[in-house]
């Protein structure tokens, strides 16, 4: 059984409504077309009275709210609110569900040379932070000059620093030491103390520029 | 001439010339001796293949002739990545719908044929290209899976992230 259901607009007192099924008239006759009876006019009053006129008046209201509740619950989905409220509900499958990761990869490699779509992609999702990672920490520069603290011990506090608490300096293939601090130059001690560290989680490197060397 | 069969039993009379375009046909073809290739099923289910398969066909007829691209030019395989662009009549070709494209893309990487995993791939990318991670997201219907932390903490670790 197949359930149609046809929206039409609120009555108004002037306004004709066609019903699908019979409705016997007084004369006994069947009448497909129906007037809604007006309050001032006599004659359809006098028509539409018995239990043909009590049931149109119920199915009138019916209809009537019908008509409001659809109405607000069109207004309803082409609003933004319904938007956000379907998608939360109705999530469909993104297409790289289907891709497997190398092509994925293969995709967001484009991308290596552009570090600012390379960020935006690694803030998508977790599988494309994946993909991306390692080229987003491809190469690392060091500007500042390491600073010797009371202990003697020299480290750059910048972002080998940082990178070494993040646990990414596994993934530096590229590591360029740059001096800026009033042209002083790098030297053995640099190495020392807690940079040893920093140097010895930069399992991948393959490339190590040092400027100003002595 | 050979006879292609799809996982879901169409058949396609097609030149050895535009079959020896994918890869993965050519080898089948080359080792059995034969001129049928059956793609089998592919992660136990039946790889639907018709639809993209034609499109897919259309490309190769197309590129007919065209040397294929050899595996250890690594050269070529640099100046690729750094590229998006894709040839006049690529692009017409690959503007498909969403669905479509990702079909392909899986066809053309099932079948192995590079150049045309580069077009689908290279669409993508230029897709994605300047957009921010939300657009991506709502483009690809890509849920995002990040707590609010995991989110602080890689935009932390992006502060250090320089161009390679």
């Amino acid at each position: 059984m197949v359930l149609r259901l046809i929206i039409t607009p609120p009555p108004t007192a002037s306004s004709r409504l066609t019903f699908p099924s019979s409705h016997h008239s007084t004369t006994g006759k069947i009448r497909h077309n129906c007037t809604l009876p007006s309050k001032n006019s006599r004659s359809q009053q006098h028509l539409w009275k018995g239990t043909h006129m009590s049931s149109l008046t119920a199915n009138r209201s019916i209809l009537s709210q019908l008509w409001y509740r659809t109405k607000a619950k069109i207004k309803f989905l082409f609003s933004s609110g319904a938007t956000k409220a379907f998608r939360t509900t109705i999530v469909r499958p993104s297409p790289f569900g289907k891709l497997p990761r190398e092509i994925v990869e293969e995709i967001l490699s484009y991308f290596i040379c552009d570090i600012r779509n390379l960020l935006a992609c690694s803030l998508t999702c977790r599988s494309w932070y994946l993909a991306t990672v390692s080229h987003l920490h491809y190469s690392l520069t060091t500007d500042e000059s390491p600073y010797a603290s009371e202990d003697k011990d020299y480290h750059w506090p910048g972002p080998l620093e940082k990178m070494y608490d993040f646990g990414l300096l596994r993934l530096v293939k590229r590591f360029r030491i740059r001096h800026s601090y009033g042209g002083r130059r790098f030297t053995p001690e640099d190495l020392g103390g807690r940079n040893l560290y920093y140097f010895s989680a930069l399992e991948n490197l393959q490339e190590l520029g040092i400027d100003n060397l002595q | 001439m050979v006879l292609l069969v799809t996982s879901d039993n169409k058949n396609f009379v097609v030149d050895r010339e535009v079959a020896d375009r994918s890869v993965f046909v050519k080898n089948t073809l080359e080792a059995r001796g034969l001129s049928i290739a059956t793609p089998p099923m592919l992660n136990g289910g039946c790889f639907e293949l018709t639809s993209p398969f034609l499109q897919v066909l259309e490309y190769c007829q197309h590129h007919r002739g065209e040397p294929l691209p050899t595996t250890d030019d690594a050269n070529a395989d640099e100046n690729r990545k750094r590229t998006t662009d894709i040839g006049e009549w690529d692009r017409k070709f690959i503007t498909v719908d969403h669905e479509m494209l990702f079909e392909i893309i899986l066809a053309a990487n099932y079948l192995d044929i590079k150049p045309l995993l580069d077009v689908g791939c290279k669409t993508i990318g230029n897709m994605v290209k300047g957009k921010s991670p939300e657009e991506v997201r709502k483009l690809f219907d890509i849920v995002n899976d990040f707590t609010p932390e995991e989110e602080a903490q890689i935009k932390k670790e992006n502060e250090w992230a320089e161009d390679p």
